[in-house]
């Protein structure tokens, strides 16, 4: 693979064309197949930006294009010793050139999502700036998803009064399939990239939280993961961040989904929190299958019957009606162990398989210690006073119930 | 309503039978007969008035219906109309997934010339 940028004025443009041995088909660092669509993408900054460090620059490119390189990466620029060694020892491929220093920063910025988990991330971080990605339409790839309404995204995330940061990219439309859509995970912070030496940054704070860190996330149920390749601390990505001056850092790595809602709801931005923009007007839909988990989360967090016009024959709700396991399934559990009257629920089967209490999931409402440890020391102290004064750290018992997920 | 129109005359009819009626109690008798008979007319001729006006009802009354039901049938779409949004569907789907291919195409084609080329050419030129 090869990658150029070049800038007009406010936009930078990433171009790339494939070695022979690269091909159109592509599997991102979760096992996610992908197919590629286009080879050229645009960040637009918020104003022109003439100077990024190659390192940045590789980077941003590196999140579009690893799903396709096989064996070489050529940047269009000389990058750093420490940058290409993170490359060669993260992925199996040969980079350069090598030339030029590394680069460093001081600041620590959010990923801002507009979720509840970046909510909570915001709420443990009351003075980091946010950086938002907005989606825009590709030139080339005629955009047949209008349903997605960055625009509203973006506008909320104004709304949150904190310094903000957007960066708009049509990146999303690089993948054919399954659907547009990041080609890494780690492509949200392209633009925070890009920035990263005008807003002098050292740190980007993800909102990934314990299910996604330490759990498997939705794709690897059921197995615990502390060696996860796309967000520990000392796997490839981590490390390729690092290496570009970039530490990345999970401050609800060591949380669940159940107390970053918590925390969102009890936050100034609870106003700001979507999760689903498909209801129009902004708001959630509340018939999707992603409107009825988080509505099982929050009526659990809030001790109230599941509000729901769902009923257990709609095709979103068809995979509670089978045996687990069930992708987010400590959330599942959680909310059965909490929701009164949940044998009316979508979720009344779920419920009886799991057999879930509030004594078997109270590790969720806890602090996994471990989590801390891989924040990076400028930000650790604070992150971890904020965790033993809202949330409480897990017993050594708890913390087992994590080792072992996927293993009972 | 035309027709309605033209039946108009016939209260009129009915109101002078009636005060022929109550005059015969001031009037002959000779003059009271012929009173009776002209009022039977009358009234036979009001029989008749009287079908042909509920004929009329009933026929306004059909009318009422299908003009109320017209709109309904007017909802359901034209076949033909159907033809051609399914038409526009099927064309956009298939412009979308032309040019899908077309793109990874150019993809493909900047990949082979690079092969014959050697990697002589920097990536950003020629590519957009
Ligand atoms: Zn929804």
């Amino acid at each position: 693979m090869r990658v150029a940028w070049t800038r007009d004025d406010d936009v930078w443009r990433l171009d790339f064309r494939l070695d022979a041995d690269d091909d159109l088909a592509g599997t991102v660092t979760d096992g996610q197949r992908v197919r590629l669509a286009t080879n050229s993408c645009r960040l637009r900054l918020p104003y022109p930006v003439d100077d990024v460090h190659p390192d940045l620059l590789a980077l941003a490119a590196w999140t579009v294009v690893a799903p396709y390189t096989r064996s070489r990466i050529v940047f269009d620029r000389p990058v750093s010793a420490g940058l290409a060694a993170a490359l060669e020892e993260g992925w199996p491929v040969q980079a350069g050139p090598v030339g030029g220093s590394p680069r460093s920063g001081a600041r620590l910025a959010i990923s801002y999502s507009g979720g509840a988990d970046s909510a909570a991330v915001a709420s443990i971080l009351p003075d980091a700036p946010f950086v938002h990605f907005q989606r825009i339409s590709h030139p080339r790839v005629p955009n047949r998803w209008t349903h997605y309404r960055a625009d509203i995204l973006a506008k909320l995330a104004a709304q949150t009064g904190r310094e903000l940061t957007v960066v708009r990219s049509d990146l999303e439309f690089t993948l054919a399939e399954p659907r547009p859509g990041y080609p890494e995970h780690h492509a949200v912070a392209a633009g925070a990239a890009l920035m990263a030496d005008e807003l002098d940054l050292a740190g980007i704070a993800f909102g990934y939280e314990m299910g996604s860190r330490w759990l498997g996330g939705g794709r690897y149920v059921h197995r615990y993961t502390p060696d996860n390749p796309m967000w520990s601390a000392d796997g490839r990505w981590g490390r390729l961040f690092a290496a570009a001056g970039l530490r990345v850092v999970l401050p609800v790595g060591g949380i669940s989904e159940a107390t970053t809602m918590r925390l969102a709801l009890g936050s100034g931005l609870r106003r700001q929190v979507r999760w689903c923009l498909r209801g129009g007007d902004g708001g959630a839909c509340g018939t999707c299958g992603k409107c009825l988990y988080k509505e099982l989360i929050q009526a659990a967090v809030e001790r109230r019957p599941l509000s729901t016009t769902i009923t257990a024959d709609r095709p979103v709700a068809a995979k509670w009606q089978q045996p687990p396991p069930y992708g987010g399934q400590e959330m599942i559990e959680y909310g059965c162990a909490r929701v009164p009257g949940i044998e009316t629920t979508p979720f009344a089967r779920a419920a009886e398989h799991l057999r879930a209490t509030e004594e078997s999931t109270r590790w969720l409402d806890h602090c996994y210690r471990p989590a801390l440890d891989e924040i990076p020391d400028p930000w650790r102290k604070q992150i971890a006073d904020f965790m033993a004064e809202e949330v409480g750290f897990m017993t050594e018992d708890e913390a087992r119930r994590v080792e072992s997920w996927g293993q009972q | 309503m035309v027709r309605l129109w033209k039946l108009a005359p016939v209260p009129t009819r009915l109101r002078r039978a009636v005060r022929a009626w109550l005059d015969a109690r001031y009037v002959t008798r000779v003059d009271h007969r012929h009173d009776i008979r002209d009022s039977l007319w009358e009234v036979q001729a009001l029989g008749r008035e009287l079908v042909a006006l509920r004929r009329e009802v009933e026929r306004l009354r059909a009318q009422v219906t299908t003009l109320t039901e017209r709109p309904r049938a007017a909802a359901a779409p034209d076949p033909r109309q159907t033809a051609r949004w399914d038409e526009a569907h099927r064309l956009a789907h298939e412009t979308a997934t032309a040019v899908d291919r077309l793109l990874q195409n150019e993809v493909l084609l900047w990949q082979a010339v690079d092969r014959i080329d050697a990697g002589a050419r920097p990536a950003g030129e020629g590519a957009r």
